[in-house]
């Protein structure tokens, strides 16, 4: 896989992104008014059991990413330019770590914007390391991604895909969701170290590493029309 | 060896049988025309020979490389223009070009050889939602032509362009053939395809009905088009 | 079609002996610290093999799914959709008879234990599957947009399992489940029977659709 064409499409991307800010201001509105929503919702709830916190921050993340993610591809089959990238020599192992890379992008921009807010709303007493509850976080959004841009090109020839692809992604990122919030409550509320979460860690890799080696197996079929 | 050759080439949609067994040959260097009503089959074909559409049965073969097995050979060879500019609008006609000439692995110097070739260096800037479709359809062929491909494969290319960009794009591509590509079009005008191609195919409900000399076949496709208005009633009131 | 039927058949009485032995010749076990488990564990000759065979459906999806992916024959396609269509429908019998367990083995209908967590996500993933069958026309893309969809949603029950295994489970391991020879031999008549019959309707399922097509074709 040449490194050179995944980051071409990745940064075709985030420039064509960054231009109209389409995507992104409207995934900032849609999680910060969750943010808002929970805090008013839940917020006392939170204060007297802060390990809620971390299982509301990730449905605020998983939400977001459910309407914004399937955009990489939609937008690309939307405007025609699909047929297009299918035509370069660029294999689709090297289209799919394009836009998983773009989607990270997309992700991590939220997330640094969504998390610190989070803390704020909240009040939240964080126990543990800033870092690594973020390192945790960036980790668990990296598997999102992996799987939720190799999903969303299935429904792309779907009736009603906007609706489909939450209802075939959710249950395929139960585990890692999951794990990802008992990683998170162990850093933020437990106060516990990078030695202590390490079965977590490994879960979590070990799904993005599996996940990715179905994706690139199977890709060359959903990119096919 | 042939440029492309399509052997008993099957494609289905659903219940609907698209291409029911067409075989072609189209030698190097030449410029072939698809003619034939809307719904025949010709886009399909098309799609299928440029890899984007799987053919059910059949075998394809793009400048001695299988289309499903070599995919990626094959695309280095082909260069695509159609109604679709496959053009990213918030991105600058220069931005469009660098994204496809970094894709294709192309020196970035063919960027500016193209964008003046097309006659667009001095729009090279603005933004491709700026422009006229057009202008847009000059930027695709320069897209298309980035990567010096061997086969040309245009489905209605010149759709939208004006007298002029027309005239333009027959010279850009007369230059083409002359350094030896070879093309393979689909369009509804016969003065389009006589200008350009010697040789054709008429393609009628997924079947090669005619093919040979333009000359010859100009009569097949004029009976043929008529057929065609008399069954669907289309030329009644014409 | 007759191999059928007699296959069927020889599955019923298997089922019904089994079943017999399970609800009226066993005796009940002794459990003073919880009275109701001395009949209840009854459930365990119908919870294990229903549970069996959706699992061995899910496999056959799995299988099915890169069979068709690698050979683009859609009677792959076919296979997968009518196995996981059984399976889901047993996934709901065993989360069913989990419950009927769970209520006075552990208090609570439902516990968040791997093994109930990953047959509900199992019959999450395949009801995703569906949902995506039913928003696209049948034919080629459909079945290669589902079959990439079967092989992820598998990988997904196994880390389920994987994932919540980090957390203490209630649910009695499955091996070395220790059973009076009788009773061992009923279950693995019941786990027979169970997947005959499973087998079985995914077969007549195949057949009804290759019929439906037949008729529809003319």
């Amino acid at each position: 896989m040449g490194l050179k064409a995944v980051f071409n499409l990745a940064s075709k991307d985030i420039r064509a992104e960054l231009r109209t800010k389409h995507t992104i201001n409207f995934m900032l509105l849609f999680s910060g008014l969750a943010v808002i929503f929970f805090s008013r919702i839940a917020g006392n709830y939170v204060a007297a059991a802060p390990e809620m916190g971390a299982g509301l921050l990730w449905l605020v993340f998983l939400f977001t990413g459910m309407l914004g993610l399937g955009r990489a591809f939609v937008k690309e089959k939307e405007l025609g330019t699909f047929d297009g990238l299918k035509l370069t020599p660029m294999s689709s192992e090297e289209i799919l770590a394009g836009k998983a890379i773009y989607n990270l992008a997309l992700m991590l921009g939220i997330q640094s914007i969504i998390f610190p807010l989070f803390i704020i709303f909240f009040d939240f007493p964080i126990q543990g390391s800033v870092a690594l509850a973020f390192g945790v976080l960036t980790l668990g959004n990296l598997s999102f991604v992996i799987v939720s841009s190799a999903l969303s090109t299935l429904v792309l020839n779907a009736r009603a895909r906007e609706l489909l692809l939450p209802v075939i992604l959710l249950p395929v990122l139960f585990p890692v969701i999951v794990t990802s919030v008992s990683a998170l409550n162990r850093v933020l509320v437990g106060g516990e170290g990078f030695l202590n979460i390490l079965g977590e860690i490994k879960i979590i890799l070990a799904y993005a590493v599996v996940m990715s080696v179905i994706a690139a197996l199977t890709f060359d079929f959903a990119l096919e029309e | 060896m042939h440029a492309i050759e399509l052997r008993d080439v099957k494609k289905r949609f659903g219940a609907l049988q698209v291409l029911r067994g067409v075989t072609l040959s189209i030698e190097k260097g030449e410029a072939f025309a698809l003619l034939g009503p809307n719904g025949a089959g010709k886009t399909t074909l098309i799609r299928i020979v440029a890899t984007l559409l799987r053919q059910d049965e059949g075998e394809v073969r793009v400048a001695g490389y299988d289309i499903r097995e070599e995919a990626r050979e094959v695309r280095r060879r082909i260069g695509v223009v159609s109604h679709n500019p496959f053009l990213y609008e918030e991105l600058t006609a220069r931005e469009n070009l660098e994204f496809y000439a970094r894709a294709y692995g192309v020196a970035q110097s063919r960027v500016d050889e193209m964008l003046e070739r097309v006659n667009l260096a001095e729009r090279e800037d603005d933004l491709v939602a700026t422009f006229s479709r057009g202008m847009k359809q000059r930027l695709s062929i320069a897209r298309a032509l980035l990567h010096s491909p061997e086969v040309l494969l245009l489905d209605e290319p010149t759709t939208g362009l004006d007298l002029k960009g027309r005239q333009d794009f027959y010279t850009l591509l007369e230059e083409l053939l002359g350094e030896g590509a070879t093309l393979l079009m689909t369009t509804h005008h016969m003065d389009e395809a006589e200008r350009l191609c010697s040789r054709g195919a008429v393609l009628h409900s997924g079947r090669v009905v005619a093919q040979g000399a333009l000359d010859e076949l100009k009569e097949s496709v004029e009976s043929l088009e008529e057929a065609y208005l008399r069954i669907t009633g289309e030329g009644n009131g014409a | 079609m007759r191999k059928i039927y007699f296959s069927l058949a020889i599955a019923w009485v298997l089922f019904i002996y089994g079943s017999y032995n399970a609800l009226l010749v066993f005796p009940p076990i002794s459990s003073p610290a919880n009275p109701p488990m001395e009949e209840l564990y009854r459930n365990v000759f119908f919870h294990v093999p229903i549970n069996a065979s959706a699992f061995l459906g899910f496999t056959i999806t799995l299988g099915a799914s890169i069979l068709y992916l690698r050979t683009r024959k859609l009677s792959y396609d076919l296979v997968a959709s009518k196995a996981a269509k059984i399976a889901v429908l047993f996934t709901t019998f065993t989360l069913l008879t989990g419950m009927v367990w769970a209520k006075p083995a552990w208090g609570t209908y439902w516990n968040w234990d791997p093994r109930e967590t990953t047959a509900l996500i199992m019959w999450f993933v395949y009801l995703g599957y569906f949902a995506l069958r039913e928003a696209m026309p049948a034919g080629e893309p459909r079945a290669r947009a589902s079959a990439v969809l079967g092989i992820f949603g598998y990988a997904s029950g196994i880390f389920t399992l994987l994932s919540t295994r980090i957390f203490p489970s209630l649910h009695p391991p499955t091996l070395g489940l220790e059973l009076e020879p009788k009773m061992g031999m009923t279950l693995g008549l019941m786990i027979t029977a169970a997947i005959i019959i499973f087998l079985n309707l995914v077969y007549l399922e195949i057949r009804l659709e290759r019929l439906k097509e037949k008729v529809t074709r003319g």
